[in-house]
């Protein structure tokens, strides 16, 4: 018995986004009670543009909409009966037209919106013919009572923003599908998107005094990091050079000096004395480039601490991290996105 | 997180590192002790033509043997020799002298020893059949000494030894060397 009632249950639900998806749709600034007309039309909005964003159905613009009524001088939010919705529907030549209302009472928000199908609302109300070059009503029909083909409600207590996010819930709802989390993650991610990123400049001292640049590159000055890392990186890589330089000599010049003890023969003496005497030069110049090489080392490190300590973050916040121009793709619209961003401070 | 400590630590092995990479750096001193060095010998005002002890300074224990060669530095027209070392007998003790290869030749060379405590002399003639006499640098004889108390004892190299040519006529030595020998 309950699953008899469930599976009706569905196939109704099914029935009505079956009548709605793909079908042309206007909505009609909610009506409004708790908060001004304003809000009530930037609400309306909101709704509007989510809706357009599933992409199911095909919601004329708000603009076509308010500039149509006003030239048939209809009040939106009066638009209640069968006549109003009907001229509307025929006017704008859609399927379906939404209204709703909103409330609000401290931090309760209630919306309440309702479809109605604009056929529904063209049937005739009286039938008559021609008698005698006279119109004669054959027949009164008793007129039928306006009903929604589709209703929801919000019931929210929170904050605007919460309701809001409620507001773009319902209208994936409406069409039968279920807002992607995503979205509302970047949603907040956006809200966070201004949050002035804290620059930790103790962080950056001691980072530059572990490894020259990395303290400068923390803080988005890329070039001046990878400046400092560069410099140091080729002095120390020369200074390893003569040390490895030095090394090499110290070891020939002590083979040479003890081969140079054990000859016997002079002319080999000689030469080995003269071979372990430009060992030794070499070994001392290349002592004296090496220890130039550290002092330069040295200077350097001590060059890209200060820096680190003195220089202004490039970037302070996350936004200012992007690019000014991105160009993404959006999985929730299923299109390319171009977005752009300006700097405020 | 210390930053502070860390920031410590990390400077204090930072510096120990390139003290370090400091330190491996020493320069060796240059030392040219080679006793048929030319010119390491001409710096001790030894010059050629000269006889030198090789070694020039050796340290042994009390009471082990040391052999010590004779050299004939830088002569020209070597036919004999007359060389008398002097040594003190109450420290070392002569084991005995072994001829060197300087005076070889398709005869060997009369080769004579006297050992007269304290001094031995050694009387060497060159015998080759075709040339007359020998020039350069080389050993002339191998002296064994023991080692008889601790303490240092030099081994020198009389003025009176003499070089003579073929016809006889003395060359004139300019360099006699010494031999310090230091027993613990």
């Amino acid at each position: 018995m309950h699953r008899q009632a469930l599976y009706i249950f569905l196939i109704n639900i099914s029935f009505v986004f079956a009548q709605i998806n793909g079908k042309s749709i206007a909505i009609l600034d909610f009506d409004n009670n708790g908060i001004n007309k304003m809000e009530s039309i930037a609400l309306t909005n909101i709704f509007n543009d989510e809706l357009t964003k599933t992409d199911v159905v095909s919601v004329i613009d708000r603009k076509i909409v308010k500039e149509n009524l006003l030239e048939q001088d209809i009040d939106q939010t009066k638009c209640k009966n069968l006549g109003c919705i009907s001229e509307v529907g025929a006017s704008l030549n859609v399927q379906f037209i939404i209204d709703g209302f909103i409330q609000k009472n401290k931090n309760s928000f209630n919306l309440e919106i309702n479809i109605y199908k604009v056929f529904d609302a063209m049937k005739p109300l009286i039938v008559t013919s021609l008698v005698n070059g006279e119109v004669v009503v054959r027949k009164k029909m008793k007129e039928p009572k306006l009903t929604a083909i589709k209703t929801k409600k919000i019931n929210y207590k929170g904050t605007t923003d919460g309701f809001i996010d409620e507001i773009k819930v319902m209208a994936w709802e409406l069409v039968g599908l279920i807002r992607p989390e995503e979205k509302v993650q970047q949603n907040k991610q956006i809200a966070n998107v201004e949050t002035v990123v804290n620059i930790d400049r103790y962080g950056t001292v001691l980072r530059s005094t572990l490894v020259p640049g990395l303290g400068q590159m923390y803080i988005g000055e890329k070039t001046w990091g990878w400046l400092w890392m560069g410099a140091e990186t080729i002095v120390g890589a020369l200074a390893i050079s003569e040390f490895n330089s030095y090394k090499s000599a110290l070891n020939n010049h002590n083979a040479y000096q003890n081969e140079y003890l054990l000859s016997k023969d002079p002319l080999t003496i000689d030469l080995l004395r003269i071979k372990a005497q430009e060992s030794r030069k070499s070994m001392i110049k290349a002592d004296e480039q090496m220890t130039s090489f550290l002092y330069a080392l040295g200077g350097i490190w001590m060059a890209n601490i200060i820096h680190a300590l003195v220089v202004k973050p490039k970037n302070p916040t996350l936004v200012m991290n992007k690019p000014a121009f991105n160009l993404a793709y959006n999985d929730i619209l299923k299109q390319p996105e171009l977005r752009f961003s300006i700097k405020l401070d | 997180m210390n930053f502070l400590l860390i920031k410590k630590n990390y400077l204090l092995s930072l510096i120990s590192v390139i003290y370090i990479f400091l330190l491996s750096c020493k320069i060796p001193e240059d030392s040219f002790e080679n006793p048929l060095d030319l010119e390491a010998n001409a710096e001790k005002g030894i010059f050629p033509p000269a006889l030198v002890f090789s070694p020039d300074s050796v340290y042994i224990n009390s009471g082990e043997s040391i052999s010590i060669d004779l050299y004939a530095l830088a002569v020209d027209s070597l036919a004999g020799a007359q060389i008398e070392i002097d040594y003190y007998d109450s420290s070392l003790s002569l084991e005995s002298v072994e001829k060197g290869d300087f005076f070889d030749a398709n005869t060997n060379p009369i080769f004579i020893i006297e050992d007269n405590n304290s001094k031995v002399i050694i009387y060497i003639t060159y015998m080759d059949s075709v040339k007359t006499n020998i020039s350069g640098t080389g050993n002339i004889a191998t002296l064994t000494f023991n080692s008889l108390i601790p303490g240092l004892t030099v081994l020198s190299i009389n003025k009176n030894s003499i070089f003579l040519n073929e016809n006889s006529s003395e060359i004139t030595i300019n360099g006699f060397g010494k031999s310090i020998i230091n027993a613990n």
